[in-house]
C-alpha cells in the first residue's frame, strides 16, 4: 500500500447510517473501514448511527436508504448508499482520490 | 386482515361516489395525472377529509417543503394549515436533491420507512399520501432494488393499517403511470386529466381499476375550485326525478296557448334557439317576468350583456324588470364567456343558484359558454347542469344562438336538444323590406303543443305569438 496522500491527511469524518447491526450493516462497516484505512488514513474517523437506537435521526438527518454514508468532513459533504459492495463508485461517490 | 371489502371515503365531493363509497382500506392507491392535473391537491385534500373524520395522516412530498405547501394551498378554503397546525397532519419533506446519486451496493429504504413511523406513531396516522414517488426513482435511479423496496414500503405501510395513495406522473399508451408504479399498487388506480379542448380548459377524473369493487369507468368532469377539487358524477340521478304534473306559464300568454293552454311542466327545461335579434332574450326576459309575477324567485345568468343593458332592452319591449330586481326577487348575474372554462362557468352557476335558490333560472345565451362540440366536455356538462336544475326542481330556459337557417334543425344544437323538454325555435327573416320574426315549437314532451308558426309582435305588454293564418297559421314542418 502506497504512503496516504498529503492531501488526506487533514481531518476526514464518515457517518455511517444502519438499522440494526444486521449481517449486512456490520459488512457495510468492514469495508468502509477497511476503505478509509486504505485510501485516506488512520486519522480519519467513521462513526456508525444506529437509527434502530436513534430513531429520530432518520428524519433530522434525512435519511432515506440504508445502508447511508456521509462524508461529513471535509466539506462539503458528500454521500453515497448502498452496502459499499462497489468500491470504485462509493470512492467516486464520497471523493476520495483512488491511490 | 380481510379488510379488502371496505371503503375509505377521500371526502373529495364527487369522487367517493364514482369509487363506490371511497378508496380500499389499508390499501394504497395510485392517483395518476400529467403535470399541473390536481394531483397534489387530491392528495391534500384526501387527507384533511380524513383529519376531518378523526383520522390523522401523514403526508411525504419529495418535492415541496413545508413553506412551499402552506402557500400552495393557502388559496384554498379546504383548511389545510390547520389541520397542519393543529397536528392532524404531519409533513415528511424528503428533498429529492439531498438524495445521493451514488449507489455502492444493495440498499433498503429502511430511513425513509423509520421517519414514517416516526411520523405515523406521533399523530396516530390513519392515511398516508406519497406525493410524488417519480422524483425518488430518477434521483436513486430505477433499479430491481428500489422497485422491491418500494414494494416492500407499500406492504409496509398497509400492513400498519393504513390507507393511502401515491401519486405518479401519467405514463403513454397502455402503462398508466412513466414509471410503472402501477405493478406495486394494484387495487386502484385513479386518472387525472387536464385538456385544453376549444380553447377551454377541461379536467376529468376517471377510475382505471378497482380490484374487487364497482367503481363507474366513465370519465366524469372536475373542477379545481377553492375548495379544491370537485367533481360532477355524470351517473347522479337523472332518472330519479320526479316528473313533475305542475304547469307553469312562460310569461307570454300566447306561447302557453300553443303549448297546451297551459304553459311547460315545473322542473322542466325549455330551449329557446334562434337567429341574433329573433328574440331570444325577449323570451328569457318574459319567462322570469313570469315568475316574478307569481311571487317566485328567478335568476337570470347572462353571457353576453351587463344586467343594465338586459334591463334596458328589456324595457323597451314592454318588461319593466326593475321592480323584481330591487324586491330581490330577481338576480342577474353577469359573466364573460371567456372567464373560465366550462367547468368553472359551472361551478360559478351552481354556487349562485345554491345562494338564490331559484325557481327559475334563464341562461342566456347557453351557447357562448358551451362551445359547438356535439359530444365531449360540452354534453356531459350540459348533462350535469341539467341534473343540477332539475334535481331543484327550477324550471329553466336555456337561449341558444342559432344561425340562421330554414328549418331551424341544425346539427349544432342536436346535442342540447336531446336533453330538453320543449324547445322553442325563433327565426327572423326579411319580407320585402320589412323585417319580421317568427317561432314555433319544435317539441315538447308530454304536451300537446301547437304545430303551427307564429309570428312574434311587440306590444305594450310584452312579446306575443301571434297566429298568421286566420288563428291558426302555417304549419311548422
Amino acid at each position: 500500500m502506497d504512503e496516504t496522500p498529503k492531501a488526506l491527511a487533514r481531518d476526514w469524518h464518515f457517518l455511517l447510517y444502519v438499522a440494526g447491526m444486521t449481517p449486512t450493516a456490520e459488512a457495510a462497516h468492514r469495508r468502509l473501514e477497511a476503505l478509509v484505512a486504505d485510501h485516506v488514513g488512520p486519522d480519519a474517523t467513521v462513526e456508525v448511527v444506529d437509527l434502530n437506537q436513534e430513531p429520530a435521526r432518520a428524519r433530522l438527518d434525512g435519511i432515506v436508504a440504508i445502508p447511508t454514508v456521509i462524508r461529513t468532513r471535509p466539506t462539503p459533504p458528500r454521500t453515497v448508499i448502498g452496502d459499499l459492495t462497489d468500491t470504485a463508485g462509493a470512492l467516486r461517490g464520497l471523493g476520495i482520490p483512488d491511490v | 386482515m380481510n379488510d379488502t371489502s371496505s371503503k375509505t371515503p377521500t371526502y373529495v365531493p364527487g369522487l367517493d361516489h364514482i369509487l363506490g363509497g371511497g378508496l380500499p382500506t389499508r390499501r394504497i392507491s395510485l392517483v395518476t395525472g400529467g403535470a399541473g392535473c390536481g394531483k397534489s391537491v387530491l392528495a391534500a385534500q384526501f387527507l384533511v377529509g380524513g383529519a376531518g373524520a378523526g383520522e390523522p395522516g401523514v403526508l411525504v412530498t419529495f418535492e415541496q417543503g413545508l413553506d412551499e405547501l402552506r402557500r400552495d394551498f393557502r388559496g384554498f378554503d379546504f383548511g389545510f394549515g390547520e389541520r397542519l397546525g393543529a397536528g392532524e397532519i404531519q409533513v415528511l419533506h424528503v428533498d429529492p436533491d439531498m438524495l445521493p446519486d451514488t449507489t455502492t451496493g444493495s440498499f433498503t429504504l429502511d430511513g425513509l420507512l423509520l421517519q414514517l413511523e416516526g411520523a405515523i406513531e406521533e399523530i396516530g396516522a390513519k392515511r398516508v399520501a406519497l406525493d410524488t414517488l417519480e422524483s425518488v426513482i430518477s434521483e436513486l435511479g430505477d433499479s430491481a432494488n428500489l422497485r422491491r423496496e418500494l414494494r416492500r414500503l407499500f406492504r409496509w405501510l398497509e400492513e400498519r393499517g393504513l390507507t393511502g395513495l401515491v401519486t405518479a406522473e401519467a405514463g403513454h399508451g397502455e402503462a398508466f403511470t412513466r414509471r410503472g408504479l402501477e405493478e406495486y399498487v394494484a387495487d386502484c388506480v385513479i386518472l387525472l386529466d387536464f385538456r385544453i379542448r376549444n380553447e377551454l380548459a377541461t379536467r376529468r377524473a376517471r377510475v382505471l381499476k378497482y380490484r374487487g369493487g364497482s367503481h363507474s369507468g366513465d370519465e366524469h368532469p372536475f373542477l379545481i375550485g377553492p375548495s379544491g377539487i370537485e367533481l360532477f358524477p355524470l351517473t347522479a340521478s337523472r332518472l330519479e326525478y320526479e316528473a313533475s304534473r305542475e304547469r307553469i306559464g312562460t310569461g307570454i300568454p300566447s306561447l302557453d296557448e300553443m303549448l297546451d293552454g297551459t304553459g311547460v311542466h315545473r322542473g322542466s327545461s325549455t330551449l329557446v334557439s334562434g337567429s341574433p335579434g329573433a328574440g331570444k332574450s325577449s323570451l328569457g326576459a318574459a319567462f322570469v317576468d313570469g315568475a316574478c309575477r307569481r311571487g317566485e324567485r328567478a335568476l337570470y345568468f347572462s353571457f353576453e350583456e351587463s344586467p343594465e343593458q338586459i334591463l334596458r332592452n328589456m324595457e323597451a319591449v314592454g318588461y319593466d324588470l326593475r321592480p323584481w330586481v330591487d324586491g330581490d326577487l330577481l338576480v342577474f348575474e353577469s359573466r364573460r364567456p371567456s372567464q373560465r372554462g366550462l367547468e368553472g362557468h359551472l361551478f360559478g352557476i351552481q354556487r349562485a343558484v345554491e345562494e338564490h335558490d331559484p325557481q327559475v333560472v334563464v341562461l342566456d345565451p347557453f351557447t357562448s359558454i358551451a362551445g359547438p362540440q356535439e359530444t365531449g366536455p360540452s354534453r356531459s356538462m350540459l348533462v350535469r347542469l341539467v341534473d343540477l336544475l332539475k334535481g331543484r326542481s327550477i324550471t329553466t330556459m336555456f337561449t341558444a344562438l342559432e344561425a340562421a337557417n330554414l328549418s331551424g334543425h341544425s346539427a349544432s344544437q342536436s346535442h342540447v336538444s336531446s336533453l330538453m323538454d320543449t324547445w322553442v325555435v325563433l327565426q327572423a327573416k326579411r319580407t320585402e323590406g320589412a323585417r319580421h320574426r317568427y317561432g314555433w315549437i319544435l317539441k315538447s314532451r308530454g304536451i300537446e303543443h301547437s304545430r303551427y308558426v307564429r309570428e312574434l309582435t311587440v306590444t305594450d305588454e310584452g312579446i306575443e305569438f301571434v297566429a298568421t293564418d286566420g288563428g291558426r297559421g302555417e304549419a311548422a314542418d
